[in-house]
């Protein structure tokens, strides 16, 4: 559909051989790596349907009595998502004005953004693994490893909407004398604001997500007892779980989105 | 006290190879009120600017001096410029308020350089300053807008809220950059009866840089014309001859002077 329209769009003789190359070179690129993701044990979904079929018997039949216990775990992932966000808003904000070129000489900017760059490399598994070790198995681990992965995603975020300021009416409070951490807070973080808030509520919404991964690692909450039910072939708990979380993450994701409408 | 408000001694600033001042001289007296007038990149913003310490001059012997504390020298801006802005009100072209804040924080921002660091940081203004802050507002004509975001403003309002702010700051001088040319006639002249009202009744000196001749003309007794970054003409404003703008504006002549170029002078 989108070489079509581009040779409609463009009919010339050179975009044509651009898109025929282009998604040629795709379809190559995936049966050459067919083999290596086993693409060929696909029928074992319906041939082992032994196990899918007790799977979904498990899933049909959602373990409604203990649906309090999962519940309340949800509710401490959220705990965890929450503070983890909260944390990284509290890392990003001065880290996102020393990242921006408007802001701070580049003697400063360029390290920030590197590190940055550096804690959002890093998946937050990976640092939620190394918490682990620090401060043992629990949720302090999971709302570590979110604030330091969050805080660069959001550090990043932030500079550039410092960065794409009016600078205006910075230049309007310089004028009366004010110092230029005033400037700052007086003239780009009211531009900013809006979009911050934005943005951290967005990652708000993706952290009530990170931290049910994080269950996987011992971070505690709905994912570990996800991943128990899951070990223990105790598919109907799996089932309830993953109802309770479906509901969860919408709702969160519903109330935060209409926030963040109202607020852009 | 001093017997100059703002005084340059040849100035040059450089923009790359551009020079946007070329060895200015120029003082403004106490209680003046001022008009800079000329085509566009004559370098009457970039002169404002100077004296406002927001545009360092070039590092060749000139200096300026404002409120009788030297404020830029040998090419740099004094470390105590902070000090000096809060005494000189700076209205923009573009008013250059923060549009989401208030009316109201906008103008008390005027306090921001005469104020200690944290309470100003925090907006934590005692009741002097409110005072000041809604006596500036009443003056303006603005009382009903106190409140009101300041993006929510006509271009007028806003410009007279910018004036606002420099009452607030209690400046002793105003420097306006075409302060009129972003809004219609209307509220050109609200504005600029503004300005000549602070300037009568405050004693505050004002240097006003207008695109036309006739505000000029209109609401100062001196004019001073700059083009290509030099000052060609300097008097009262009764001695400014057509003849005169005419060499001035070249091409832009017809648009700054629209009435005049059928009357003499």
């Amino acid at each position: 559909m989108e070489p079509r329209q581009t040779v409609q769009l463009r009919p010339d003789a050179v975009q044509r051989f651009g898109g025929f190359f282009l998604w040629g070179g795709l379809l190559i690129a995936l049966v050459l790596s067919a083999p290596a993701v086993k693409l060929g044990d696909l029928p074992l979904l319906f041939s082992r349907s032994n196990n899918m079929q007790h799977f979904l018997v498990g899933l049909r039949n959602p373990d409604l009595a203990h649906w309090q216990d999962y519940a309340s775990d949800m509710f401490l992932t959220l705990q965890m998502a929450l503070w983890g966000s909260v944390l990284a808003v509290g890392i990003a904000t001065p880290l996102g004005f020393l990242g921006a070129r408007n802001v701070a000489p580049p003697l400063i900017q360029q390290p920030v953004r590197r590190l940055l760059d550096a804690l959002r490399a890093i998946p937050d598994l990976v640092i939620g693994t190394v918490f682990v070790l620090a401060v043992g198995l629990g949720p302090l681990a999971g709302v570590l490893a979110i604030a330091l992965n969050t805080a660069g995603v959001l550090g990043k975020l932030f500079s550039e909407a410092v960065e794409s300021i009016d600078p205006q009416p910075v230049e309007g409070v310089r004028a009366v004398g004010a110092h230029p951490v005033q400037e700052v807070v007086w003239g780009i973080a009211p531009q900013v604001a809006p979009l911050w808030t934005s943005f951290a509520l967005y990652r708000f919404e993706s952290n009530a997500r990170s931290a049910t991964i994080l269950g996987l690692i011992g971070a505690g909450g709905i994912g570990q007892r996800l991943f128990e039910s899951l070990e223990g072939f105790d598919y109907s708990a799996t089932a309830m779980i993953i109802i309770i979380i479906i509901i969860a993450v919408s709702a969160i994701d519903l109330v935060s989105q209409a926030i963040r409408t109202r607020l852009i | 006290m001093h017997s100059a408000v703002l005084e340059a001694q040849s100035v040059s600033v450089r923009f790359g190879d551009r020079l946007a001042l070329d060895q200015v001289s120029f003082t403004l007296a106490p209680g003046e009120m001022t008009a800079l007038v000329g085509p566009s990149g004559s370098g009457k913003s970039t002169l404002l600017r100077a004296f406002a310490g927001l545009t360092p001059i070039a590092d060749d012997g000139g200096r300026i001096v404002a409120l009788g504390e030297r404020l830029q020298d040998q090419g740099r801006i004094s470390p105590d410029a902070r000090r000096l802005r809060a005494r000189i009100g700076f209205v923009f072209q573009k008013f250059n308020l923060v549009g989401r804040l208030s009316l109201y924080s906008n103008v008390m921002m005027g306090r921001l350089g005469r104020t200690p660091f944290w309470r100003g940081l925090l907006g934590l203004w005692d009741k002097h300053e409110a005072a000041l802050g809604h006596a500036a507002l009443d003056r303006m004509g603005l009382h009903e807008q106190t409140r009101q975001r300041a993006s929510t403003l006509s271009g007028g309002q806003q410009q007279r809220g910018a004036l606002a702010r420099a009452l607030v700051q209690e400046a002793e001088v105003i420097l306006a950059d075409e302060p009129v040319a972003s809004l219609d006639p209307a509220s050109a002249h609200r504005v600029m009866d503004a300005l000549a009202k602070v300037n009568a009744e405050d004693g505050v000196s004002v240097l006003v840089s207008l695109h036309q001749i006739d505000l000029a003309l209109a609401y100062c007794s001196r004019i001073v014309a700059l083009s290509e970054g030099r000052i060609v003409f300097d008097g009262p404003a009764s001695s400014l001859e057509a003849s005169a703008l005419h060499a001035i504006y070249g091409e832009e002549y017809a648009d700054a002077a629209p009435a005049r170029s059928a009357v003499k002078p």
